[in-house]
């Protein structure tokens, strides 16, 4: 596909004499949309207005002032699945709109930095999707990898987004703010996270419920899909698996890996890291945890998930040491082990797993099972589960960081607004989605008792240019279409002020690994034209055409 | 043809109807874009991992071998594992069947009983206010959106009047018993009442007109004057010779509508935050987790061709002048 389209700019531009006659009979049948030396049109793929406004409107808003450029745009509302299938899996695109989610592991740069635009990524189904190769780049995306010395690693970071800036592969727009809704009089304290709002997993655990309340209901707009930690693909999964189990490390809500089931982390050397656990420490059905188990889990979910096997493919092998202490080697250092590989395996008991999936029958591997009684150490035992009514989780009180909540119930909507009635009406404590400028403008005027917790996430929207295809070749071509996109009016308009214009892919509230003094592209027509014309571009007739070779 | 071919010969439509039913449904979902992978490639799932859960649910196989099980499985009774809940399917259904049946059957109960009486007495006040009055409340009824219908039920019974509560099909943090425990507890029945009306209110307008209308050509007969003649009271002639004559051509209204009131259960179940099967299928098409969606389609679809079939043999036997043809 990459090549066709290399071969109609030079079809256009080089063979242009023999090619002419053909083109312009060609632009006549199509109505005149291509003529020789032009720009080729471009097809902005955006989601549809369902799925997500705010991307649907900001692409309209985008492509009115591409064509101010001369640009041909078409604006394609296209289901997610479609996007997902030809854009980010078959990079079969021109440009389009996308939100990174802010998730735990996200706060650890090496995501945006080294998966989203290292150039080892570009290959189908990479999330580098805009075939962005830099071997500059490259290198500080490899440094923040292997240096375990954080200041070290914040440079190479923060030169990582330097360079991004100055490329422009992407183009950021705008970090989300998460205004999530809940009923203040059920509680004395509630925690929030970057990323994540009511959502986190210390939310769940160190918000303390007012006196006299027996349980806190958390709604959600769907429900959990599985507790199967093999699977676990879906971000609600994950965020109700790791309240029942445990993990070496969590990340906290600074973003900073803080020990947890490990009670100790040292680093060897460059390629090793041992973890000591806490003692004594049991499953919920009573049996002891012990090293053993957190060495199979590694080796297990290392074998067998697809996901959480990714954090970690980097793990050479797991040894035991002794009762409490488990090694883990690398073949080169791997500096983001500790936030994303201790910090996602979920440790699971080898009592149970070994047998899945040989004891069981219609069960031919672990991701297919279940799990309808899920065993895990974490703060919150399983009880109850009804599909799309109610999930029961529990305190366990024998747990090192019990929970404040004695009883937490996930309650999930049919959609947010059936969520916000039941708040509403006092069935519901609180909210885990982001509520829209007009849920909670009612809800902070009419309705009692309900309060806004609002944090920025670090997921962020941006647009996505295919860099292998004309015109986005071109650096020049780039920077003016990302000084078009009017940012603050996206902001200020489109998401009504709940969003923070952002110029880089490591948001402000990520303030260790954020860089403020990236160069900054949007809002300034007059500069994007002028780019244009500086690269020798001319305009005619409104239509945009290449530079004289 | 004697009643006995007839139905011999609905019965061999009714398994062709099947198969088309299902061979359509099998073919629109493969055939629409995306993989049920799609949903999690956010989420940090590797191109590799893709794979490999794409040929562990067999959707690398060709289009005519997925064909030929998905039929197989479905002759042995088997509807598949969902692949996001790692689930049979029928688990997973069968809950939600029962929470659609039970909520749009007593809906349409409703709907029927109140339906045919205002409709029995629209005719016999032919050309009064009630009358008019009648058919534009009817029809006012019948045209609004159901989701219009819910939220104006919502308003006024649970957020103005504190009646009832805003959704769900019980308080949170109830624990729920056994099968019968938990449709037979008032806080079930509680929950239930108000998308029970707001179904009602959407559904009745059907057998109001139609009844109407019947009792219209009814009332001219013959043996209604003759009725009158005799003397009977008012409302026995309304109610026992009038209406009942009436009531036959709602027979198959009623079978085909209760069809589709399952099937169009979706925004009542979506406006009230009831677990049921309507909101199964919109998250499992969103999904891409076919055989989730596949088994939905098939339940409610089943519903629909079994009640066209109940309504053709019933009407058969209830008016012996149907001709078998």
């Amino acid at each position: 596909m990459r090549h066709v389209t290399k071969n109609r700019r030079e079809v256009l531009q080089g063979t242009a004499g023999a090619m002419g006659g053909m083109t312009l009979a060609l632009a006549g049948c199509l109505g005149g949309s291509s003529a020789e030396g032009a720009v080729e049109p471009i097809e902005l793929i955006v989601t549809t207005q369902d799925y997500d406004p705010v991307r649907y409107e900001f692409g309209n808003l985008i492509a009115d002032n591409w064509r101010e450029l001369g640009f041909e745009v078409n604006v394609n509302p296209t289901a997610w699945n479609s996007i997902v299938d030809q854009a980010m899996n078959q990079q079969d695109f021109d440009a389009f709109t996308l939100n990174w989610a802010g998730r735990a592991e996200r706060l650890d740069p090496d995501v945006f930095c080294y998966s989203l635009h290292h150039s080892s990524q570009t290959d189908n189904g990479g999330n580098n999707q805009v075939n962005y190769e830099n071997t500059e780049y490259d290198e500080y995306a490899e440094m923040q990898r292997e240096t375990y010395d954080e200041n070290e690693r914040q440079e190479a970071v923060l030169r990582c987004q330097e360079i991004f800036a100055e490329d422009q592969p992407r183009t950021p727009i705008a970090n989300q703010t998460q205004a999530m809704p809940y009923l203040e009089d059920r509680f004395d304290e509630v925690v929030n996270m970057m990323g994540e709002g009511l959502m986190s997993f210390w939310t769940a655990v160190d918000s303390v419920p007012a006196d006299g309340v027996e349980h806190i209901s958390l709604g959600y707009p769907s429900d959990v899909n599985n507790l199967n930690p093999v699977d676990g693909a879906a971000t609600h999964d994950t965020q109700t698996m790791r309240l029942i189990y445990d993990k070496l490390v969590r990340i906290d809500t600074d973003a900073t890996p803080r020990n947890w089931l490990a009670e100790e982390i040292e680093e060897v050397d460059e390629t090793t890291i041992r973890a000591t656990i806490r003692d004594g420490q049991q499953w919920h059905d009573g049996e002891d945890l012990t090293i053993e188990d957190v060495k199979f889990s590694f080796d297990y979910l290392g074998e067998h998930s697809a996901v959480l096997g990714s954090f970690i493919d980097s793990l050479e092998s797991t040894e035991i040491i002794d009762d409490l202490t488990v090694e883990f080697s690398f073949e080169e250092p791997f500096a983001p082990f500790i936030p994303i590989g201790l910090g996602q395996v979920f440790i699971i008991p080898q009592h149970i797993w070994e047998d899945v999936p040989d004891g069981l029958d219609n069960v031919s591997e672990p991701v297919e099972w279940e799990n309808p009684e899920p065993i895990g150490s974490g703060p919150f035992e399983f009880v109850e589960w009804n599909r799309d009514e109610q999930m029961v989780l529990r305190a366990n009180e024998d747990h090192f960081n019990p929970p404040n909540i004695p009883e937490l119930i996930k309650v999930p909507g049919s959609d947010m607004s059936s969520l916000v009635r039941l708040l509403e009406d006092g069935s519901l404590d609180m909210i885990g989605w982001v509520a829209g400028p007009d849920t909670v403008n009612r809800l902070e005027s009419d309705v009692d008792h309900a309060s806004i917790s609002s944090i920025d996430s670090h997921g962020w929207y941006h647009i996505n240019y295919q860099l292998d295809r004309a015109p986005f070749d071109d650096v020049a071509v780039r920077h003016a279409l990302a000084d078009a996109i009017p940012k603050q009016d996206i902001v200020d308009i489109v998401m009504d002020g709940m969003a923070t214009v952002t110029h880089t892919f490591i948001a402000e509230v990520n303030e260790f690994w954020h860089n403020p003094d990236v160069r900054e592209f949007g809002n300034d027509l007059g500069r994007a034209q002028a780019t244009l014309e500086e690269a020798g571009y001319t305009l005619e007739n409104g239509r945009l055409y290449y530079p004289e070779e | 043809m004697g009643l006995q071919e007839f139905v011999v010969r609905r019965i061999a439509q009714l398994i062709l109807t099947f198969w088309v039913f299902v061979t359509i449904l099998f073919v629109l979902f493969r055939a629409a874009p995306g993989d049920p992978t799609s949903m999690y490639v956010t989420q940090g799932m590797s191109p590799a991992a893709r794979e490999a859960t794409i040929e562990r649910l067999g959707l690398n196989q060709p289009l005519h071998t997925q064909y030929v099980d998905y039929i197989g499985q479905l002759l042995s009774g088997d509807f598949g594992t969902s692949f996001r809940y790692n689930e049979p399917v029928w688990d997973i259904l069968v809950v939600k069947f029962w929470n659609t049946i039970i909520l749009m059957g007593s809906a349409l109960v409703v709907a029927y009983v109140l339906g045919i009486t205002f409709g029995a007495l629209l005719g016999w006040y032919r050309g009064t206010t009630f009358e008019r009055g009648g058919i534009v409340v009817a029809l006012m009824a019948r045209s609004s959106p159901e989701f219009w219908t819910g939220i104006i039920v919502l308003s006024i019974f649970s957020f103005w009047l504190g009646l009832f509560p805003s959704g769900g099909m019980r308080a949170i943090g109830t624990e729920t018993g056994s099968f019968v425990g938990r449709y037979l507890a008032w806080d079930f029945v509680y929950h239930m009442i108000l998308p029970m009306m707001a179904g009602a209110i959407y559904y009745m307008a059907t057998p109001m007109l139609l009844m109407r209308n019947t009792m219209l050509d009814v009332l001219k007969a013959d043996f209604i004057e003759i009725k009158k003649a005799e003397g009977l009271p008012e409302h026995q002639i309304l109610f026992r010779h009038a209406a009942r004559n009436s009531v036959l051509p709602l027979v198959t209204v009623m079978a085909i509508v209760s069809g589709t009131a399952i099937g169009g259960s979706l925004i009542i179940e979506t406006v009230f935050n009831w677990p049921g099967m309507g909101r199964e299928m919109v998250e499992s098409i969103h999904y891409n987790d076919y055989p989730v969606a596949m088994g939905t389609f098939f339940l409610m679809g089943s519903v629909v061709i079994m009640m066209n079939f109940v309504a053709d043999l019933a009407y058969g036997y209830l008016d012996p002048r149907v001709q078998y043809d």
